[in-house]
């Protein structure tokens, strides 16, 4: 086979790669979900987490979408989502009395409360702050946003990380995407 | 004085003990602070895909990685008919698994199957296990249990601007479990037709909260392909076939000092023997011993990571039929990296190594070649916006050769030709697009370097022919220069729909220059009587390549109790060899001829309960592969055919209790004689095997 033929095939089969690349077939769903992901994420604090500890759902009361995703995560915590050597122990927080946080050393926030007030309470006290909501970590009131679909993904605000006195591994951070 | 700038611990030639004193020194001089190496198996579970060090030296999903690359997991190590690496491996596109002989294989990557394949180098946790005498690798000295491995990372194309001289080709690096993170204790054994035997244990045992110990060994033996000695194959004596044996021993000390700082110790010792196709592609028997040592550390400074390392290997090489051959090759490589966080965005690697080498070869010449290489390498990554990550790496190494003892005849250099410097650089850049949330689109380039061999550079093999007045000799070349690997690339890869399909497409082009080839006795001679009272032949550098080749991969499970991959590789090199044509072959390379057009390999997975059934088939064209054939004067190099083959393996295992598994397995089933690329046919193998986990 000559060197041009082989181009060509190259070259036709850069057009098929283009093409494929660009066409918007069906999406993939990742397995997993953002509670685990998050308790996960939470063992790559420094100093290392493990064992038990507790782990706040900070929820709006009254706004019924809140108190729902309170309870999935309380759900999914109390069975165990974490790494093989970080469990946790839930504790429903509601938003109007976030003096409860004392002792906590992580926080799922869920959408509808308070981002702004909540990160003026965790910070003080060196909670890590997790929320499905990248926009929180985005306005740096939020530790980390985490997203299990399509593809896990994990952002962290360097801001609201350091407001908070939190350090992750820098093995983590490599990984994950630093705003 | 040429030698002064030599390693002293090589000068001096280190004693095993007192090397593992310097290591444990390294361990104990650890900033006593904070640091933290990559923990595979939570990051895997975090990300729901594997996570290699191995493309740019910094943490990265599989998905993300600006390079082609290959990571099998544990979950697929479990799942696989295979029982070393080299049959892990050759299920992926893009590589070819030759087993020329029972106990000898070798692993390419796109491309170039030879005997003792320099081009690929394989490390286990990073710390070489290439073998620098030959410019090879023994597979079956490795010194790793398949049950001790976390992963093995393969990386595609040329790597030199990480990992410097050898990784022209691809890398190949295993990774073992962390006894901090994993612990086990699993002992397995079995017995199989062809004489096959075999049994190896690991230990992963946290013994302190700090304090870890992984402790592995291993024994195999076989009877050698019964079709050997009536293939062209064969040696030119039948009674210097041996069957395969290979014993192996490891244990690696991981200590973490302070919250962050991580810290190892390793020693593996090897003794393979083995009838193999040499180089020069004539039938030897040989027997490798193979000893390292190693001492490693990380430390996490909140802003990156800094790490170091240092290993001595101590390889032996000898003829299991002539007492007179003895090649020993010492390397000692120390190494620091600093891996950098700086900002939001950017990534960024420097590092220096210097390597110090040498063989005294027996035959050869007096003394040893010796050379030095220091080498700078930088990485930076910049991630641009959302969508869109550019990285470019580079390094330069710089290497110093010198032969210590006399330049004596027979020979046409002299000690002043060994005094000498390379210099040569490599780099890898690649621009990694993300189209969607489930599509990435790689464009990359590189260069990578393959150093020559102490063999092609200092070895003398000489040859008194009968009723002749003068000798044959067959000799390195200090003159020699490395070969040069230029590559492109474009890759896609895309999950589709919600099964976790993931398909892989992959387009590439490689141009070698300065390609070596060993001196042969059918050589064209670069001295001769009458002017020298010998026939000489060396090492030269003889000539260019150019590959290119297409890879196709999907893989992924569904109904829950099925897992599947397919994958299709086409393959096509041109080779010009100076003094290689159809009719004479004076050069031992025909690679392109030797490496299939076409694979095809897929393999399916089904699971319940305790039960566990694997099929694994493989398609290869049609090749041609070099051998030595009797002739007068001199024996000659000529192709032969080596038929399309379909090979089937298949595994099929049963829990019987918690931690007891049972397994019946079978390699090329289908019997079909060009499976394994070897001029000698392969056969089908069944064996049994009892594996228990404490």
């Amino acid at each position: 086979m000559g060197v041009k033929t082989a181009l060509y095939r190259i070259a036709c089969f850069v057009a098929i790669v283009a093409a494929a690349g660009l066409c918007d077939a069906a999406r993939a769903q990742m397995t997993g979900d953002t509670i685990k992901v998050g308790g996960r994420a939470a063992s790559f604090l420094q100093p290392r987490l493990a064992g038990t500890v507790t782990a706040a759902i900070i929820y709006e009361p009254g706004n019924e979408a809140s108190e729902r995703e309170a309870r999935v995560i309380e759900r999914e915590l109390a069975s165990g989502a974490g790494a093989d050597s970080l469990r946790f122990r839930p504790r429903r927080v509601a938003s109007n009395a976030l003096d409860e946080l004392d002792g906590v050393r992580i926080a799922f926030v869920t959408r509808g409360t308070p981002y702004r007030q909540i990160a003026a309470a965790t910070a003080p006290r060196s909670i890590l702050t997790i929320s499905s909501d990248s926009a929180c970590a985005r306005a740096a009131y939020c530790t980390m946003a985490v997203q299990s679909s399509p593809r896990i993904q994990i952002v962290v605000s360097r801001a609201a990380a350091s407001a908070a006195r939190i350090r992750f591994s820098s093995s983590f951070l490599m990984l994950v995407k630093e705003i | 004085m040429p030698g002064a700038r030599l390693s002293p611990i090589l000068r001096g030639s280190t004693s095993l003990p007192t090397f593992l004193a310097a290591c444990s020194v390294l361990a104990a001089v650890a900033v006593p602070a904070r640091a933290q190496g990559v923990n595979y198996a939570e990051l895997e579970d975090l990300f729901g895909e594997p996570v290699t060090t191995s493309v740019t030296g910094k943490p990265q999903r599989a998905s993300e990685a600006p390079a082609s690359l290959v990571i099998i997991t544990r979950e697929d190590i479990r799942r696989s008919p295979a029982h070393d690496i080299p049959g892990l491996v050759q299920a992926y596109a893009g590589i070819d698994v030759a087993r020329w002989m029972a106990g000898q294989a070798d692993v390419a990557i796109r491309g170039g199957v030879r005997p003792y394949n320099p081009s690929l180098l394989v490390l286990v946790n990073g710390r070489q296990v290439y073998l620098d005498h030959y410019g090879m690798t023994n597979w079956a000295g490795l010194g790793v249990q398949l049950e001790e491995i976390q992963q093995i990372e393969v990386v595609m194309g040329p790597n030199s601007a990480l990992f410097g001289f050898n990784a022209a080709s691809g890398v190949v690096n295993i990774i073992t479990i962390d006894p901090l993170q994993s612990q086990q204790v699993t002992a397995s054994g079995g017995v199989g037709t062809e004489g096959q035997r075999f049994a190896s244990g690991v230990a992963a045992l946290k013994l302190a909260d700090r304090l870890g110990l992984r402790l592995s060994g291993g024994y195999e033996t076989a009877e050698e392909f019964g079709g050997l000695t009536a293939s062209p194959a064969a040696p030119m004596d039948p009674a210097t076939v041996f069957n395969p044996r290979s014993q192996e021993a490891s244990a690696e000390l991981y200590a973490k000092l302070g919250e962050l700082t991580e810290s190892s110790i390793s020693l593996t010792h090897s003794d393979t023997d083995q009838t193999e196709i040499s180089p020069v592609h004539i039938t030897i028997p040989s027997h490798y011993r193979f000893t390292s040592a190693g001492a490693r550390i990380s430390h996490d400074a909140g802003w990156g990571v800094l790490s170091a390392r240092l290993f001595h290997n101590w390889s032996r090489f000898l003829s299991a039929s002539d007492p007179s051959v003895d090649f020993r090759n010492e390397v000692l490589v120390a190494s620091a990296d600093a891996l950098i966080r700086a900002g939001a965005t950017d990534t960024v690697r420097v590092g220096i190594e210097y390597r110090a080498n040498e063989i005294v070869a027996e035959p050869g010449y007096p003394g040893a070649t010796r050379y030095d290489v220091f080498a700078a390498n930088a990485m930076w990554e910049k991630r641009l916006g959302d969508a869109a990550t550019f990285t470019l790496a580079g390094r330069i190494d710089n290497l110093q050769l010198e032969q210590d003892g006399v330049v004596d005849q027979p020979t046409i250099f002299t000690k002043a030709d060994f005094d000498r410097s390379i210099t040569d650089w490599s780099f890898n850049s690649a621009l990694l697009l993300q189209l969607d949330d489930n599509s990435s689109l790689r464009l990359s380039a590189s260069r990578g370097i393959e150093a020559p061999s102490l063999a092609a550079l200092g070895a003398r093999l000489d040859i008194q022919i009968p009723g002749m007045p003068f000798s044959r000799v067959i000799s390195g070349n200090p003159l020699i220069d490395p070969a040069k690997i230029w590559s492109a690339e474009v890759g896609l890869s895309r999950m589709l729909g919600e099964s976790g399909t993931r398909l892989d497409l992959a387009a590439y082009f490689n141009h070698t220059t300065d390609i070596m080839a060993l001196g042969a006795p059918q050589t064209a001679p670069r001295a001769a009587p009458p002017a020298y009272p010998f026939i000489l032949s060396t090492a030269d550098n003889v000539g260019s390549s150019e590959a290119y080749g297409l890879e196709a991969s999907a893989a992924g499970r569904f109904g829950g109790n099925w897992h599947w991959s397919l994958n299709y590789t086409w393959t096509h090199s041109d080779l010009e060899v100076a003094g290689n044509s159809p009719a004479l072959i004076t050069r031992p390379l025909a690679s392109d001829s030797a490496t299939p057009e076409h694979n095809l390999k897929g393999q399916l997975t089904y699971e319940r309960g305790p039960w566990l059934a694997t099929v694994a088939a493989r398609y290869t064209s049609p090749t041609e592969q070099l051998v030595t054939a009797p002739a007068v004067p001199f024996d000659v190099l000529e192709l032969v055919p080596v038929a399309e083959s379909l090979a089937v393996d298949a595994k099929l295992a049963f829990e019987a209790r918690e931690g007891v598994t049972l397994a019946i397995a079978g390699e090329n089933l289908t019997g079909a004689d060009g499976a394994y690329l070897s001029p000698a046919p392969a056969e089908r193998r069944l064996r049994a095997t009892v594996r228990v986990d404490f």
